[in-house]
């Protein structure tokens, strides 16, 4: 794994998900899978995707409101406000890894193919 | 190293799943894609929590540049050049910290919740529908004069909220918003009069007929006009009567009767569904929880030699509260500072630098019931009316979610009266004045340039139709003045409007109204004092005219009246504390029954037991009270066996207050104190004992020994202010108060109602001003500024307001934050 590459990936990520949403997650990870053609690539974007997530958060986490949003988060869902935030992280994991997995399986299987 | 295929099988599991859950809502949970979104999500709730120190907006239609300082309570001044931009600022700033209760509040008077929490809230708009609510609001805004001053300030409000709204980002939307996986919609002008109609909705339903149609079908029509009687038998009238005390009129009784056969037959036409499915879309209240406080001191009764207001409405408590605190400022022009409604443009109650004026709920009957004869039962097109058959007026509803789709479509009916509604196999229509009221701002906007109580009332008078009030002033120049302002119908005949009424009719309807001369009122009274508590406001032996039945009970009203007539030197610090005073005249009537009856059971070593108990309770209900408890106990096993003639299967028994219970004291032989489910014939002292006794166990089985602190008052009553998603994660719930059922803080019921805006005036030179609101400036459930207020209001206590005449007048320390809006490049 490039140092470069990978925080250019969590840029990637983290830009992505300011301007376009959640959804640029999967999208941005596949195509990075799909450039890749690495299976340690669903790994990469995986880590990123934490990595993006939890800087974002942490950005939020400098509002003096944030203690008092898990608190009340924590009421709402039935989980403590830490496990909302954890959920936050899981679904950008889980976002990025299956998009480039599938990607990565994708890509192999029809390489495969042409090898044949 | 190749992937296995049965890892991208898991893999294209884990995406399909996870971008499911992402992108579409499951159940009552949100899509988790957007909520959990860390740039947009529910995390950026954060970032909008505290007002920035400085902002500006630019706002269409805004001709110069408004400033609006938020002073160190969050309470923003505007300051602007004109009153249009006044107006549009103010839907500004209101939306800025309320949009979600904005759009709620709206959408709840229009009918169309669905659209924006889906199908759960399709019962409550089909009930608000069917009231005519959303018609009237159509029908009133059709008629609205566009080139009248009530048309600009409504379009300058719906301007300021709107521009608010167009410059948000998703990141910035409300919490509830991102909760619900919605985004804010747009306000329309309408949305002013949905919300109007919301407030007559609480204030003016009275639906006295459908009470004494239930009570005639249990007891004969004879107790039930007794029980619910049309003039309320113990009188301390809004207006002075000179008597300087309550007044129990002689009343007789009668006995249970036999089931009157109409009133039976009528019921029965109605079914399981019952009468009150035609109130449905009022709020269920507890009591005297909703109602409200007022009252005015003149020069020569307070201590400072100016007259002295206090403002106290009782209404739904909620998060946040239904009051926004607003001081709108143009120079040599208008200086308004007071309590708006999120989604009403101007200040509904407040003070100028002449005038201070309060609300009471007045609870005259506007609210009429009629029989109709139709011609289908199942799905009528016409009516009977004098022998001919009139064509209904047919609307279909349609209930749509967000995205449009249909959930529910209704027909609903008019008559000329208004909503006809099918309660079982009758079919009854309504008229209310809260339907026909044309006139919609311009009595607040009045109020805000009136120069005197007279000016005020005046105004109000030709302004102002509904919900009727009990509107109270005080000036600077030491006038206190009082006047029950709104539409009230004059019926035929008897003019009573307690009976439902023969809708084939035309001579059943309304012929006419109440001139002003004869409204309830008063200016300048000899006694140096005013004050209302919605109990009924004439002595009948002065207006004995039909005006209202089964009048709220007087207990507030004397209490308030006994505060005040025992201090000629009243101060503002007193009226803060008479406004959470914690005596109670109807205790102080009770009490002394039950001791007397205990002593004619002497023998009887646990009435003895807890008539030492109600001695050692001074009548008062603070929160350390381990007594007050056990009179409450008593006070409603009292009316489960007294009244036990009413309890029945129905959903809505009719159960005679205890203003009913304190008349029937003076009849110990009565046949009402018989318990009927019981062997013996209870006389007034045999009931009150047994029921001091059964109280006495009933407590003591589920709060221990008298002395523990499970008696507490704090243990048992509480106020319990949800948030407008019922979410408890956004209420504030179990907040000790210092009242009970009716005293002046009254509390009762779920804890869900109570005094909502407390204020005291003095109308000195300077204004001196003190309140205070349960709740907090913001809206937003992450702010500071949310709930900040209600430990103080939980303690009866109120804050200094800061009344600056200028931007200036208000040092740095005082400022909290500031806002300049300016006029919208391209536009005027």
């Amino acid at each position: 794994m490039k140092p470069l590459r990978f925080l250019l990936l969590i840029v990637m990520l983290g830009a992505g998900t300011m301007f376009l949403g959640w959804w640029a997650v999967p999208v941005i990870a596949a195509v990075y899978a799909l450039l890749r053609r690495d299976v340690t690539a669903p790994r990469e974007a995986m880590l990123a995707a934490l990595i993006a997530w939890l800087l974002l958060l942490a950005r939020m986490a400098q509002f003096g409101a944030f203690t008092t949003l898990l608190d009340r988060l924590g009421r709402i869902f039935p989980m403590p406000g830490m496990g909302v935030f954890a959920l936050a992280l899981l679904l950008a994991m889980a976002l990025a890894w299956s998009a480039a997995r599938v990607v990565t399986g994708v890509t192999a299987t029809s390489e495969r193919g042409k090898a044949r | 190293m190749r992937p296995s295929s049965l890892g991208t099988a898991v893999a294209v599991v884990v995406l399909a799943a996870t971008t499911f859950v992402a992108a579409r809502p499951v159940g009552p949970v949100p899509a988790l894609g957007p909520l959990l979104d860390p740039a947009h999500g529910v995390w950026s709730a954060v970032t909008t929590a505290e007002l920035p120190t400085h902002a500006s907006a630019s706002v269409l239609g805004m001709s110069s540049t408004t400033r609006v300082i938020y002073d160190d309570r969050s309470v923003p001044h505007i300051f602007a050049s004109n009153v249009r931009d006044a107006y549009r600022a103010l839907g500004y700033v209101v939306a800025r910290d309320r949009l979600f209760q904005l759009e709620v509040q709206g959408r709840a008077g229009g009918g169309t919740l669905t659209e924006l929490v889906g199908a759960r809230a399709l019962p409550v708009d089909r009930a608000t529908r069917a009231s005519g609510m959303p018609r009237s609001a159509e029908q009133r805004y059709a008629k609205l004069d566009t080139t009248g001053a009530a048309w600009t300030l409504m379009q300058a409000y719906v301007d300021g909220v709107n521009a608010y709204i167009g410059q948000l980002t998703p990141a910035q939307y409300p919490i509830e918003y991102k909760l619900l996986g919605r985004a804010p919609s747009p306000m329309h002008m309408i949305d002013i009069l949905h919300l109007l109609n919301r407030m007559g909705s609480t204030l003016a339903t009275t639906s006295d007929e459908l009470t004494h149609l239930e009570a005639s079908a249990r007891v004969g029509r004879a107790a039930a006009d007794a029980l619910f009687p049309v003039h309320a038998p113990i009188v301390e009238p809004i207006q002075p009567n000179g008597e300087g005390k309550p007044r129990f009129d002689p009343v007789t009784i009668p006995g249970p009767g036999a089931p009157d056969p109409k009133a039976v037959a009528m019921l029965g036409a109605m079914g399981p569904q019952g009468p009150s499915s035609l109130v449905a879309f009022a709020p269920t209240r507890g009591d005297d929880a909703i109602g409200s406080n007022n009252w005015a001191v003149g020069p020569s009764r307070s201590a400072s030699g100016k007259a002295l207001l206090a403002g106290d409405p009782h209404l739904e408590l909620t998060l946040p509260s239904i009051w926004y605190e607003v001081h709108i400022v143009i120079p040599d022009s208008l200086d308004v500072y007071g309590v708006t409604i999120p989604g009403a443009p101007g200040v509904v109650i407040g003070f100028t630098k002449a005038v201070a004026w309060t609300f009471t709920n007045t609870g005259g009957d506007v609210m009429d019931f009629y029989a109709e004869t139709v011609d289908n039962a199942a799905a009528p097109t016409t009516y009977m009316l004098d022998g001919s058959p009139k064509p209904l007026e047919i609307r279909i509803e349609q209930y749509k979610t967000a995205n449009g789709g249909v959930i529910g479509i209704d027909t609903l009916r008019f008559t000329h009266r208004g909503p006809m509604n099918r309660v079982g196999a009758q079919w009854i229509s309504t008229r209310w004045t809260v339907l026909e009221s044309m006139r919609v701002l311009e009595g607040f906007e009045a109020a805000a340039r009136a120069k005197s109580s007279d000016e005020m009332l005046d105004g109000m008078a030709k302004l102002y139709e509904s919900p009727a009030q009990n509107m109270l002033t005080a000036d600077t120049s030491g006038t206190i003045a009082i006047r029950s302002t709104g539409r009230y119908p004059i019926r035929p005949g008897d003019s009573r409007g307690d009976w439902l009424r023969d809708g084939s009719m035309s001579s059943s309807d309304w012929v006419g109204n109440w001139p002003v001369s004869d409204y309830p009122q008063a200016f300048r009274p000899a006694q140096g004092f005013l004050a209302s508590a919605n109990q009924e406001p004439l002595d009948p032996q002065v207006q004995p005219k039909y005006f209202g039945a089964n009048w709220e009970r007087p207990w507030r009203a004397m209490r308030i009246n006994s505060l005040l007539r025992a201090d000629s030197a009243v101060t503002p610090d007193a009226m803060r504390r008479y406004q959470s005073d914690p005596g109670s005249a109807r205790a102080d009537l009770f009490v002394p029954a039950f001791l007397a009856a205990a002593t004619k059971s002497a023998a009887d070593a646990k009435v003895a037991r807890a008539a030492t108990l109600l001695v050692e309770w001074d009548r008062r209900y603070t929160p350390d009270n381990k007594r007050a408890v056990l009179f409450e106990e008593m006070m409603r096993q009292l009316s489960l066996r007294l009244w036990d003639e009413f309890r029945t299967d129905s959903t809505r028994n009719p159960i005679p207050t205890d203003m009913m219970t304190a008349v029937l004291l003076r009849d110990s032989t009565s046949a009402w104190w018989d318990d009927r489910r019981t062997p013996a014939v209870e006389s007034r002292d045999a009931l009150l004992s047994q029921v001091m006794a059964s109280a006495l166990d009933s407590v003591t089985a589920t709060r221990g020994d008298p002395a523990l602190d499970g008696w507490r008052w704090d243990k048992v009553r509480h106020a319990n202010i949800l948030h407008l998603t019922q979410l408890p994660a956004f209420s504030r719930l179990e907040i000790p108060v210092q009242g009970g059922n009716a005293t002046l803080w009254p509390s009762t019921g779920n804890g869900h109602f109570g005094p909502s805006w407390r204020m005291v005036v003095e109308m000195s030179t300077p204004r001196r001003a003190w309140a205070i609101y349960p709740g907090g400036q913001s809206g937003n459930p992450l702010s500071t500024h949310y709930d900040d207020r209600i430990d103080k209001w939980s303690h009866g206590m109120l804050d200094t307001l800061r009344i600056p005449g200028s931007a200036a007048d208000l040092t740095a320390a005082q400022q909290r934050a500031s806002l300049v809006l300016t006029p919208a490049r391209g536009h005027e």
